[in-house]
């Protein structure tokens, strides 16, 4: 019983051992190869379980097979007008065909410092000197096909690879900085200068035209707004004309009821704030004052 | 009688000692398989053990925030919520939680002049150039109502230079590629939405012990997104003018946060662009003072 037991355990030990020694798993994310003796036979890029022949006879070299981003430094370069133009573009790449890549390349850092920045300046320059500036940006919108040049670089640089079978796929490529060089810097910040003071001049110009329309659509309605106020003044005046003629009418029946009215109003006036009024009893209104007859006090009733 | 006792005794004496002998041995014996014994019931209960600890390994919770992959044999098998979950352990299952819902801001201020760690800028006079290695910008396109420059009295006047007297109308003509150069500042807000793809297609190594996923991620996609968040603006900055740029920032940066997008999803990447804004926009400090009065 227990001789089994131990049989059983010891056959589990090199069951599992050699299963270890003869199979492996190829992730997701990986691609492999499988060398045999050194020399590379197979290509594995689906992940599975596999099996193979024990170290020495075959090895496994694994590669993580995922995107990985690559930019390359900045480059002057020259477009087909001669214009210098200073881009910096970045690639999107992963390794696809892992056996390629292992006759070829072997390592990423290699492929993406010996391989790809000589084969990506060289599809910049290509693509770049097929085109004019003004295709990169233009006042004209309809003329900027900025996106057409990157379309261009991809599929230059794309057949370029398969060419050479690299096993690299480039998934996507893209201009990251669109700059120029330093003396051109200085010639369109004056060209942007002078711009905009063209247009601060046509601002202004076109201020001052509105200014004077503005005047004079303003003069124009004070004086219509004079001519009626005036007019409309003199028919008041002439209203109030009317009005007082009737009264003057009235107090020719009366002469001496309208003067002593009179008198009243304007003492009323003078008298109306404590106003110390020095003049001879005889002035005008002051005549009703005198010989004001006495009033009788009347007498408090006694409670 | 002597005869038979010595014989006796010959025989006799050789033999306590054999029989002890064989005594010995068989307490020896005896203990010995006695210790076989146990230390195989104790390999036994260790056996057990182990076994138990193998599968009780394979125990996982998926955070809150996190979705999780489990690779069978290194094929994605299925995808997990978050919650406690059970898988075989390695190396017959491999499980990798992918942060889902956290949103990841990633600021771009490589079109913005050079300023210091203090966030000075320096000062700049209006002759001074851009030299490209130092200061970032983008191009922007001239609008079509520009004239070509006259430069008349009136223009000299405002720009504060002398008109010499008797100096014709210059026209100044800069052909077809009339560009200006405008800074900006960028905030980008995204999030992982397809955990498959995202595993499955984008390169990020895997983490060390102690480093969290979630930050490994963070730090290995910024250069991805910087250089593709780039690419995006200065596609779409070249179909603006520099006026644009300063008031019309949100059409602006929906146009990019469209074409960053469209690329993501080009690639497969599972990345979701959640927001794109302008933060800061401006002229360049050398023309200033022309800007300002315009």
């Amino acid at each position: 019983m227990r001789n089994l037991a131990i049989t059983i355990f010891i056959v589990l030990i090199v069951v599992t051992l050699g299963f270890y020694l003869v199979s492996f798993q190829v992730r997701e994310t990986e691609s492999c190869i499988v060398t045999t003796f050194g020399k590379a036979t197979r290509q594995i890029t689906e992940p599975d379980l596999y099996f193979k022949w024990p170290f020495p006879i075959q090895q496994v070299h694994k590669y993580d097979s995922r995107m990985r981003s690559f930019v390359v430094e900045p480059e002057e370069t020259q477009t087909a007008g001669g214009e210098p133009i200073i881009v910096n573009t970045y690639v999107v790449w992963r390794i696809a065909e892992p056996l390629d890549f292992y006759t070829s390349i072997k390592t990423v850092q290699s492929a993406e410092y010996d391989f790809l920045r000589s084969m990506i300046r060289d599809v910049q320059n290509y693509v770049i000197g097929r085109h004019n500036f003004s295709d990169f940006v233009n006042s004209d919108e309809s003329r900027v096909i900025i996106d057409d040049i990157q379309g261009e670089m991809l599929a230059e640089l794309r057949q370029d690879i398969t060419e050479a079978e690299y096993g690299i796929e480039i998934k996507t490529l893209g201009i990251r900085q669109l700059k120029i060089s330093e003396d051109i810097s200085t010639q369109v910040f004056e060209r942007m200068r002078a711009e905009r003071n063209q247009k601060a001049v046509k601002i202004t110009s076109d201020g001052e035209a509105m200014a004077s329309a503005i005047r004079a659509e303003a003069d124009s309605i004070s004086r219509i707004l004079l001519s009626y106020a005036e007019s409309r003044a003199k028919e008041i005046q002439g209203e109030g004309d009317a009005q007082a003629a009737q009264y003057y009418a009235l107090l020719d029946e009366a002469p001496e009821l309208a003067a002593f009215l009179r008198d009243i109003e304007a003492l009323k006036e003078i008298l109306k704030t404590n106003t110390k009024f020095v003049s001879s009893t005889d002035w005008g209104p002051l005549r009703l004052l005198k010989n004001i007859p006495d009033i009788e006090h009347a007498e408090p009733n006694e409670p | 009688m002597t005869d038979k006792d010595i014989e006796n005794k010959d025989t006799v004496d050789p033999m306590i000692p054999q029989e002890s002998a064989s005594e010995e041995f068989d307490t020896a014996g005896k203990s010995l398989s006695d210790a076989l014994g146990i230390s195989f019931v104790v390999l036994k209960i260790i056996m057990i053990v182990l076994v138990i600890a193998f599968l009780a390994s394979g125990f996982e919770t998926v955070g809150p925030e996190e979705q999780a992959l489990v690779l069978r044999f290194g094929k994605i098998q299925k995808v997990l919520d978050s919650g406690p979950h059970w898988i075989w352990p390695y190396p017959i299952d491999e499980i990798v939680k992918v942060p889902v819902e956290t949103k990841v801001n990633l600021a771009v201020n490589s079109f913005w002049y050079w300023e210091n760690a203090l966030g000075d800028a320096p000062q700049f006079r209006q002759t001074d150039p851009y030299n490209p290695l130092q200061h970032g910008y983008c191009l922007t396109r001239s609008s079509l109502e520009d004239e070509p420059v006259i430069l008349n009295e009136a223009v000299l006047e405002e720009a504060g230079l002398e008109s010499q007297a008797g100096q014709e109308e210059q026209v100044l003509d800069f052909e077809g590629n009339d560009y200006n150069i405008a800074h900006t500042r960028w905030q980008l807000t995204y999030q992982i939405i397809n955990p498959e793809y995202f595993f499955r297609n984008i390169q990020i190594r895997d983490a060390k012990p102690g480093e969290l996923y979630a930050d490994v991620i963070k730090s290995e996609i910024q250069p991805l997104l910087t250089s593709m968040l780039e690419s995006a603006v200065v596609t779409t900055m070249v179909h603006f003018t520099i006026d644009q740029v300063i008031t019309i920032r949100d059409t602006i940066s929906n146009n990019v946060k469209v074409k960053l997008q469209d690329e993501l999803d080009k690639i497969d990447s599972g990345i979701k662009v959640v927001s794109m804004q302008i933060t800061e926009s401006i002229y360049p400090p050398q023309v200033k003072e022309a800007f300002e009065a315009s």
